[in-house]
Formats: structure tokens, C-alpha cells, sequence
């Protein structure tokens, strides 16, 4: 018997990775760098010399002053990412392959979200069915959280490919041992992405104790053996993957335990951010259990939610531990495969969640904590849809075959199209986009949610410094990073003459992003400038999310300018007296305490 | 032979069998509960690819017959699902054409903009539009409007609103005057003359302030001092250019925006005290009216924690104490009302002038950023303190 899996299969995951690739691509800069993307700018960049370092004098690249030199650099994060960030922009600065500096940095990233949906649709396609598989990569890629952070130099898909990656090589081991090898690779990469890896063991193991007791009771049954009971995927675990993350990060390669554990450390003792969750700014532990179940429902489309909650549903049977569905569903004739592959799928998609639904858990990233699950909960989804699929074509004549192979597309078109065209208006305010059942956007503002984060808005605010700013001047950044505006400006996103200040008192202008906590800034704002009017407020949906206040001596420069041209041009006229004849501006108002130039 | 029909037309998927695969027979359809059907056994065209279940090597237990109506129920159930796609993708269009546009916040703004006196307070709902409301009618909003304690100082109340919602500021009773443009809503309630005889945050300069030593006053002195030029998050409140100046290591006192425990804006004094000794400023010769309001709290992130001392803002007229508002951390913006005199008096010499002075201790200064905001009232409005 052939795979059902075969090369055309492959071949139509690589045109879906790489028409998302060309997606993410076309919408790239339309994004101003958050937060985190400035910080792996500078560790990439550092990175990027090491690799340099180590092509051209391999032996000092290897000493650990030189290693340590480069690495120190955002140390709290592991090197695999960052590295393919490096290696774009190494290949941007050696060969302008990208037409922003920006995009390159991010490029990685956007691969990254493609190949994701390629392995979604293989692993879908090999455990439901092909139809399935297609469903669950497009609403996975078609969930507007989800498209948006596939656009960015950071961990968050990145770590959602290597996760489901790894778990797709487990998933193969368990009938191929060959594949345990495969997993200690993936796990090691996935380790050397980001910490999320390490729930992995604990949902493994419990999915492995589910296939144990599945394979004894077979085998006492008479039956020929499915699964191998040698934990093949533990040993390669071991063996393979520690080593290959102390190899893949030069910062581990000295003073080894004693920077793991402080890697670890600071990730378990993680400061909490504020985050805002129905009118609570939440600043400290503990965190409502609830949070990332709500937060799902508020940000994926609901027919995603609700495939995948119909899915589960037709699969509940085969959730159940082995042996009891005969007693607790008797009803039922749903088994569960030799894998338990929806006990494998069930698990990791609740493991994530349930990890940050733990009161003491941080919540301050929203969405992105548990993305991790988010392939699951497409490939459920797919179950569900494939599901209808049949119900539908059952109640359709028999005669009407046209009609029956066109009911499946008609009702994937229905399905995806809320997904689709939510994604489509959540751009470019990806972190600000709530879905219908949150009441969109506004419906969220009325509930208190969190309304942004990550300081990136200022990239929908670059044509109105440009228009309002033709002469340049200075702007206080609020919560973006210095590196933000600077990659904006590499750019040519924000003119190179619209600098950033650290002292809202000394800008011609403030942004304030509108978080809850950062209130405080919006009233300095009023303070320094002597106003509560902002001159200028970007919104999405009617919702606020940066006001931008103008300096009064900005308006004194302006009158000023003017009074000088018009003195200018009565002279030039040749009118008797010109000079004495113009009004001069008011110069009394000059306060000294905002204008220190002057 | 319905059941048949039927399955023949499942999709025909071809059996998956991964090479190395340890099992030796050929993975055998797994059955799907819900297309189950009486007597016909499993066809190829129902298999899942590569998960499939062999079928139980005993019986299973009997099945009851697969009901017709619980067939048609569970069918129904499945076919709203499409339905909800179909809801969600008008309901979205439906909340994002409800959004106002540009022209009605300035319709709306020209129209209040055209009545708006002096006595007159503007605020917008949901309390999430405000920076809509300061774009266009900021200029009208003076600190004390955009960061109030209450509508005691005002007339009349304006509300700009949308999405059906009411601010927290309008009276419980309906709107005295409403209209529409766009989606956005004006309200105007008639509040009735103000009760307010006196302000203490727009009287600062002219107050005497003092930290008291060991029972003697040591003065503070108005000036220009510079602005202060840390901003930003964890910042706090600005200090303001003009101020109290007390002395090293002592103080400053002057109004400016604080920020409260939830996060709404208040213009106040900022009166920190100093320790169990009084930081101390006298309003001198000010109408006495019947009663001090008084409200006050801290910045968000010094009262959060509900660990520091309590701080007690203690009111004398004419050197006499007639009341305190005392502050506890986590109790917010808190308000005091404090008679200045007795009834009969209020009553007998309504105009009667007199000093009133605040006084800001605790027992442990850490972190106890206070800040006040009081007014002198006579008279009463429905729902004012």
C-alpha cells in the first residue's frame, strides 16, 4: 500500500508556505518594529559580526573573550532565531536582497510561518485526511494574532514550527524508531528557539503512558504489536538534544551549568508586565485562570473556535483512556489509533494553555504565550470541518455529484471566509484586533482589554511626522525603543531628520500609546505642554491608540517663521519703512523651561 | 442500502501505511460513530489515513438503533455551524460600519463647542473615547475639566457619547436635552448653580505653606524651580515649574496631574507629607460656606501594593480642627466631607470668611505621594457630596 503521502502532497504545502511567505512579505512594512523585534535587531546584528569573526580567524572567534563578547548580547534568549536573523541580514548587507533593512531582520520569521503551515497541512492531511489538512493550515494561517507575529524578528511562530515539528517527529517515531532521531534533532533545535519547549516532556510523557497502556492491552489480547514499547523518543531526548543545545549557543559553551540555570532563572522569575483583562490592570500574580481560554475565544475567528470545539467533540471517544471507553461510552464504536494521535493532539493544544492559566504564570504577552497550541486547535478545526463536509454531502441527492464535490469547497469558503477578511482588517493593528465574538475592537474597548502592546503603533503614525514635520524636529517615543524609530528611519519609513528624545519635557512632540498603565505619561504630557488637546489621534475601529501632543513652542516657531517670511517679502517689495511696518510676534511668551535652545 | 449509497460517497481515500511501520497487518478502517451505520460493515471509503483502529477483537456492546430523529438532531446541530460563519461574517461588517466617522465627533464637537460657557463640564462615553473628546474640544478643557474630582465646580454637564453608553459623571436621571449626529449622541444635563465657594487646587499659590519642626513652621516658598524632566512610565506626576519650596530633602508642594489607583487623572495638590510632623498650607480669608469637600489619594504605583502607612489630611479653620480625611492604601481617590461650622452658623452668616488650613501627616512618609483636591460648598445638589 502506497503513503497517501506523497510528493504532490509536499509540493501543494510548499506553494501554500510560500504564496503566506509572499503575503507576509507584501505586508511586511507597513509594520513598525515592536519592542522585543529592536532587541534581537541589536543581538542579531552582534551575532552577525561573531559569525564574521569566525569565517575570517576561527580560533580567536572561539576564545571566550570573543564569544562572550558577541553573545552577552540578549543572553536570556537562546541563539537559533536570532542566528537566522543574523545570517538575513549578513546576506542584506553583502547582496541588498530585501528592500528594507527591516524585512530582512524578519525574513527568518516569515519563513518560518510558511513552513508552519506546510507541516500543518502534512500532519493534518496524514491523520484526517487531506481536506482536513487544508482547512486547518488556512484557518491557522487566517487567525489575524497568528499573521500578524508571522511578520516579526522575534520567537513566537519560530517556536510554534519547531514545537509541532518536534511533536510530528515523536508522532512518527512511535511506529518508525528511526524518526526518534529526527525528534532529538527537532527537540534540540526547538530547545535552542525558546523555553515554551520545555512543557513538551510532560505533554510527551503523558501521551506516552497513553500509548504504553494501549499497546500492553493489545498485546495480552492476542493482537500483533503497532507501537514499540521502547521509549526510542526519551533516549534520543537525552542523548541528541542537550548536546546539540549547548552546541547551537556559543554563550552556553563556558561556565555551561552555571548559565543554564541562570537562563532558566530568569525565565522562572520572569518580572511581570501589565496587562490589561476586562478593566483589571493586571501587574502582578495572581493571573485569572480563565484568561487564555477567553483571550482565544476574543481574538480567533469564532467558526474556527467552534469547528475545533465540534471536532474535539467527534473525537472524544478516542480521547479517553485506554480501556474505559468501553465502560464510560459503551455506545460509541470510536477507537483510538495505535499513536492515540487525538490524545497526542488533545494534549498539546491544552498543555499551553492550561501552563498559562496557572495563577502565577506571566500573561503580560497575551496571545503569543500559547500559540503553541494554536496548530492544534486548527487541526481540530479541520476535524470539524471535514465532519460537516460529510453531514452535508449525506443530505445531498445522490444524483447530484457536481453538487457533492462542490459542497465541501462551497462550505470551506463559508467557513473561512469570517477569518479571512478579519485577518485582512486586523492589518496593520494585529495586536489591537479582537474578533466578533469580543465584539470587535470597540466591543473589546468596552470590556477593558488589553488594547496594545509592544510600542510598534508609531509605523501607522510615519506619514503624519512626515507631513507635519517637513523640517524635522524631535519626538518623544513613549513605549517604542530607540532601535524602533532607528529601523524605521534605515527605512525610510520616518524622515531621518524626525529624531528621538528620552525627555518628553524637550520634544516637539509626545506620543502617548493608550495602556491603561501608561496613563500616566498622557498627564505628563498635559503637564509639559500646558494642554489636554493632543493635535493628532491614530485609532482603529474608533478605538484611540497613540495621541500625539505638540509642544507649544512648536506653534511659536511656526508664527515666528512666518512673521519672518512676511518680513521677507515686504522688503524685498521695496516698500518704505518694510522692516518697521510688520507686526513682531510675542515674544513674551518664550517660556524658558521648554526651550532650552532658545 | 441508503447507508451504502451514502457511504459510496465519502471521499475514497487510500489507506496510509508508514514504511517501518511496526505493525505488521495492514492498519483496517477505523469507524466513525456518527456514520455508523446497521449491519454494513466498515468500507474502505471511511478509512482515515494512517489512524485507524483495528476492529475490537470482542464484540462490541450493542448498540441501540440509530434513531432517526437523534440522526436528524445531530445532523441539525452540525448544519448550524455554517449558519454561525454566515452570522459572524455579517455581525463583523455590522460592528465595523458602526463605527463613527471623522464627521460626526465634529459635528458633534462644533455643536457643543457653540453653547459651552465657563460653568460648563464636557466629558465623553465610554471613558475609552476621552482622547477623542480632548482632540477636538481640548482646548475648551482646562486641567481641572479633564481631570476632575467631580461636576460640583459646574453648571451644566455635556456628553458626547457613542455606542449607547452613559458616563459616570451624568446625573441618574435623563438627559435634559439630546441629539444625534451620526452615530455619536450629544446629552446635556441642567445641574443647577454650582455649590462651590471656594477652590483650593486654583488657590494654591496665594496659600501660605509650611513644614512643621519640632512644633515650629518653617515656610515654604513660591517659585519657578524648573520643570522637572523625568518622564515617561514609573515616572509619576510632573513637577511643575512653580511651586512650593521647602528646603532640602523636604517636600515640594504645587498642584499637578497625579495619576490614581485607577489610572484616571486628578488635578491636585501635591501635598507629600514628611513624617508624623505636618506639611501645612493656609488658605487665608476664604468663604467658610457649610463644608470642605475634600478628596485625595496617591500615585498608582505607590498605593498598589496596599503596604504603606495611612496618611491623614487633617482640615482647621481659623486653627481649629473640624475634621481629616484619613487615607488607607487601596481605598483610591477617597472623599471627605468636613463641616467648617455648625448649621445655625452657616445659616446666621453665610458669607462669613475665615482661614482653612490642610495638614498632611503619616506616621511613616515612604512612598506616600498625596495628593488633595478640596472646594468650599454651600448648598445642596442632587448626588453631590
Amino acid at each position: 500500500m502506497k503513503s497517501p503521502i506523497g510528493y504532490r502532497e509536499h509540493l501543494f504545502g510548499l506553494v501554500l508556505a510560500v504564496v503566506y511567505i509572499a503575503m507576509l512579505m507584501a505586508t511586511a512594512n507597513d509594520y513598525a518594529m515592536t519592542r522585543d523585534e529592536s532587541f534581537y535587531v541589536s543581538a542579531a546584528e552582534q551575532y552577525g559580526r561573531w559569525f564574521e569573526a569566525l569565517a575570517s580567524d576561527p580560533a580567536d572567534a572561539l576564545t571566550r573573550e570573543t564569544v562572550d563578547q558577541f553573545w552577552v548580547h540578549n543572553h536570556e534568549h537562546p541563539s537559533l532565531a536570532k542566528s537566522f536573523f543574523a545570517w538575513s541580514n549578513l546576506a542584506q548587507e553583502k547582496w541588498q536582497i530585501f528592500d528594507s533593512a527591516t524585512k530582512a531582520h524578519r525574513f527568518p520569521g516569515m519563513v518560518s510561518a510558511g513552513l508552519l503551515l506546510w507541516l500543518v497541512f502534512i500532519f493534518g492531511a496524514r491523520v484526517y485526511g487531506r481536506p482536513a489538512g487544508v482547512f486547518a493550515a488556512v484557518a491557522l494561517a487566517a487567525m489575524p494574532r497568528f499573521f500578524y507575529h508571522s511578520h516579526l524578528n522575534c520567537f513566537d511562530v519560530p517556536i510554534v514550527l519547531m514545537i509541532t515539528w518536534t511533536v510530528y517527529c515523536y508522532w512518527r517515531s512511535l511506529e518508525n524508531p528511526w524518526w526518534a532521531i529526527w525528534f532529538g534533532i527537532a527537540f534540540g533545535l526547538s530547545l535552542e528557539t525558546k523555553h515554551n519547549t520545555w512543557i513538551l516532556p510532560g505533554i510527551l510523557l503523558i501521551h506516552w503512558a497513553f500509548v504504553v497502556s494501549r499497546e500492553r492491552r493489545r498485546r495480552r489480547a492476542g493482537r500483533a504489536p503497532r507501537a514499540s514499547l521502547v521509549p526510542h523518543w526519551l533516549i534520543a531526548m537525552l542523548l541528541i538534544a542537550p548536546l546539540l543545545f549547548v552546541a547551537l549557543w556559543p554563550w552556553m559553551w563556558f561556565e555551561t551549568f552555571e548559565r543554564i540555570g541562570r537562563y532558566i532563572g530568569f525565565h522562572i522569575n520572569h518580572e511581570h508586565y501589565v496587562y490589561q483583562y476586562f478593566g483589571t490592570s493586571y501587574w502582578q500574580p495572581p493571573f485569572p485562570v480563565a484568561l487564555p481560554f477567553v483571550l482565544t475565544w476574543y481574538t480567533v475567528p469564532a467558526i474556527t473556535v467552534l469547528l475545533a470545539l465540534a471536532g474535539i467533540a467527534t473525537r472524544a471517544r478516542a480521547l479517553l483512556p485506554p480501556g474505559l471507553e468501553a465502560r464510560w461510552w459503551p455506545q460509541g464504536q470510536l477507537e483510538a489509533d495505535s499513536r492515540a494521535t487525538d490524545v497526542l493532539f488533545f494534549g498539546a493544544l491544552l498543555a499551553p494553555m492550561v501552563v498559562i492559566a496557572m495563577p502565577s504564570s506571566p500573561i503580560f504577552g497575551g496571545t503569543k504565550h500559547w500559540f503553541t497550541a494554536y496548530p492544534y486547535l486548527a487541526l481540530f478545526a479541520g476535524v470539524g470541518f471535514r465532519r460537516l463536509s460529510q453531514v452535508t454531502r449525506g443530505l445531498l441527492p445522490p444524483a447530484q455529484r457536481v453538487l457533492g464535490r462542490a459542497a465541501p469547497v462551497v462550505l470551506a469558503g463559508i467557513c473561512l471566509a469570517p477569518a479571512v477578511i478579519e485577518t485582512a482588517h486586523s492589518h496593520p493593528h494585529g495586536l489591537t484586533h479582537y474578533a466578533f465574538a469580543a465584539g470587535g475592537v470597540p466591543g473589546a474597548a468596552d470590556d477593558g482589554m488589553n488594547r496594545q502592546f509592544w510600542g510598534y503603533t508609531h509605523g501607522a503614525l510615519a506619514d503624519w511626522f512626515r507631513e507635519t514635520m517637513p523640517d524635522g524636529g524631535s519626538v518623544y517615543l513613549c513605549d517604542a525603543t530607540w532601535v524602533s524609530w532607528h529601523m524605521a528611519q534605515r527605512d525610510g519609513l520616518i524622515p531621518q531628520n524626525v529624531r528621538a528624545v528620552g525627555d518628553l519635557t524637550q520634544a516637539d512632540y509626545a506620543m502617548v500609546h493608550h495602556e491603561e498603565h501608561f496613563a500616566e505619561v498622557d498627564f505628563q504630557a498635559w503637564m509639559a505642554f500646558g494642554s489636554v488637546a493632543p493635535v493628532e489621534v491614530l485609532t482603529y475601529d474608533g478605538v484611540p491608540l497613540v495621541s500625539v501632543y505638540e509642544n507649544p513652542r512648536v506653534e511659536r516657531r511656526r508664527a515666528a517663521r512666518a512673521v519672518e517670511a512676511e518680513r521677507g517679502s515686504r522688503h524685498l517689495e521695496g516698500r518704505p519703512g518694510a522692516v518697521g511696518d510688520v507686526d513682531e510676534a510675542a515674544a513674551a511668551d518664550v517660556d524658558p523651561r521648554l526651550d532650552p535652545d532658545e | 442500502m441508503e447507508s451504502q449509497s451514502r457511504a459510496s460517497r465519502e471521499p475514497r481515500e487510500s489507506l496510509g501505511r508508514v514504511s517501518g511501520e511496526l505493525a505488521g497487518p495492514s492498519p483496517t478502517p477505523r469507524i466513525d460513530t456518527d456514520a455508523v451505520t446497521l449491519n454494513a460493515p466498515p468500507r474502505m471509503a471511511d478509512v482515515e489515513p494512517e489512524v485507524a483502529a483495528e476492529p475490537p477483537t470482542r464484540p462490541s456492546l450493542p448498540r441501540e438503533p440509530d434513531a432517526p430523529r437523534a440522526r436528524r438532531v445531530r445532523r441539525a446541530l452540525w448544519l448550524v455551524l455554517p449558519l454561525v460563519a454566515l452570522a459572524e461574517l455579517v455581525g463583523y461588517q455590522v460592528i465595523v460600519a458602526r463605527v463613527p466617522a471623522e464627521a460626526d465627533w465634529d459635528t458633534a464637537a462644533a455643536a457643543v463647542r457653540a453653547e459651552l460657557t465657563e460653568t460648563d463640564r464636557v466629558v465623553s462615553a465610554p471613558y475609552w473615547t476621552d482622547p477623542l473628546l480632548r482632540e477636538h474640544l481640548g482646548d475648551q478643557m482646562g486641567f481641572e475639566m479633564a481631570a476632575p474630582s467631580d461636576s460640583a465646580p459646574y453648571d451644566r454637564l455635556f456628553e458626547l457619547s457613542i455606542r449607547g453608553h452613559l458616563s459616570d459623571a451624568a446625573p441618574p436621571r435623563p438627559a435634559d436635552a439630546e441629539e444625534r449626529y451620526g452615530r455619536v449622541t450629544v446629552r446635556r444635563w441642567d445641574l443647577g448653580p454650582s455649590t462651590v465657594r471656594y477652590n483650593f487646587v486654583q488657590s494654591i499659590q496665594g496659600a501660605v505653606v509650611e513644614h512643621m519642626v519640632d512644633g515650629a513652621a518653617r515656610p515654604c516658598t513660591w517659585r519657578r524651580a524648573g520643570m522637572s524632566r523625568h518622564t515617561g512610565l514609573a515616572q509619576g506626576h510632573i513637577i511643575p515649574d512653580e511651586r512650593f519650596v521647602c528646603g532640602p530633602g523636604i517636600p515640594w508642594v504645587g498642584a499637578t496631574v497625579m495619576e490614581n489607583l485607577d489610572y484616571r487623572p486628578h488635578y491636585c495638590i501635591y501635598q507629600h507629607p514628611k513624617g508624623p510632623d505636618p506639611m501645612r498650607a493656609t488658605f487665608r480669608n476664604v468663604p467658610l460656606g457649610d463644608r470642605v469637600v475634600i478628596y485625595g489619594g496617591l500615585y498608582n504605583r505607590h498605593e498598589r501594593e496596599g503596604t504603606g502607612a495611612p496618611i491623614t489630611a487633617r482640615v482647621r479653620v481659623d486653627g481649629e480642627s473640624v475634621g481629616a480625611l484619613v487615607h488607607r492604601d487601596l481605598e483610591g481617590w477617597a472623599s471627605a466631607v468636613i463641616p467648617t461650622r455648625s448649621a445655625e452658623a452657616a445659616a446666621a452668616d453665610p458669607d462669613a470668611r475665615g482661614d482653612i488650613t490642610v495638614e498632611v501627616f503619616a506616621p511613616n512618609a515612604g512612598y506616600r505621594s498625596f495628593c488633595w483636591t478640596g472646594t468650599v460648598r454651600s448648598g445642596e445638589r442632587e448626588g453631590e457630596l
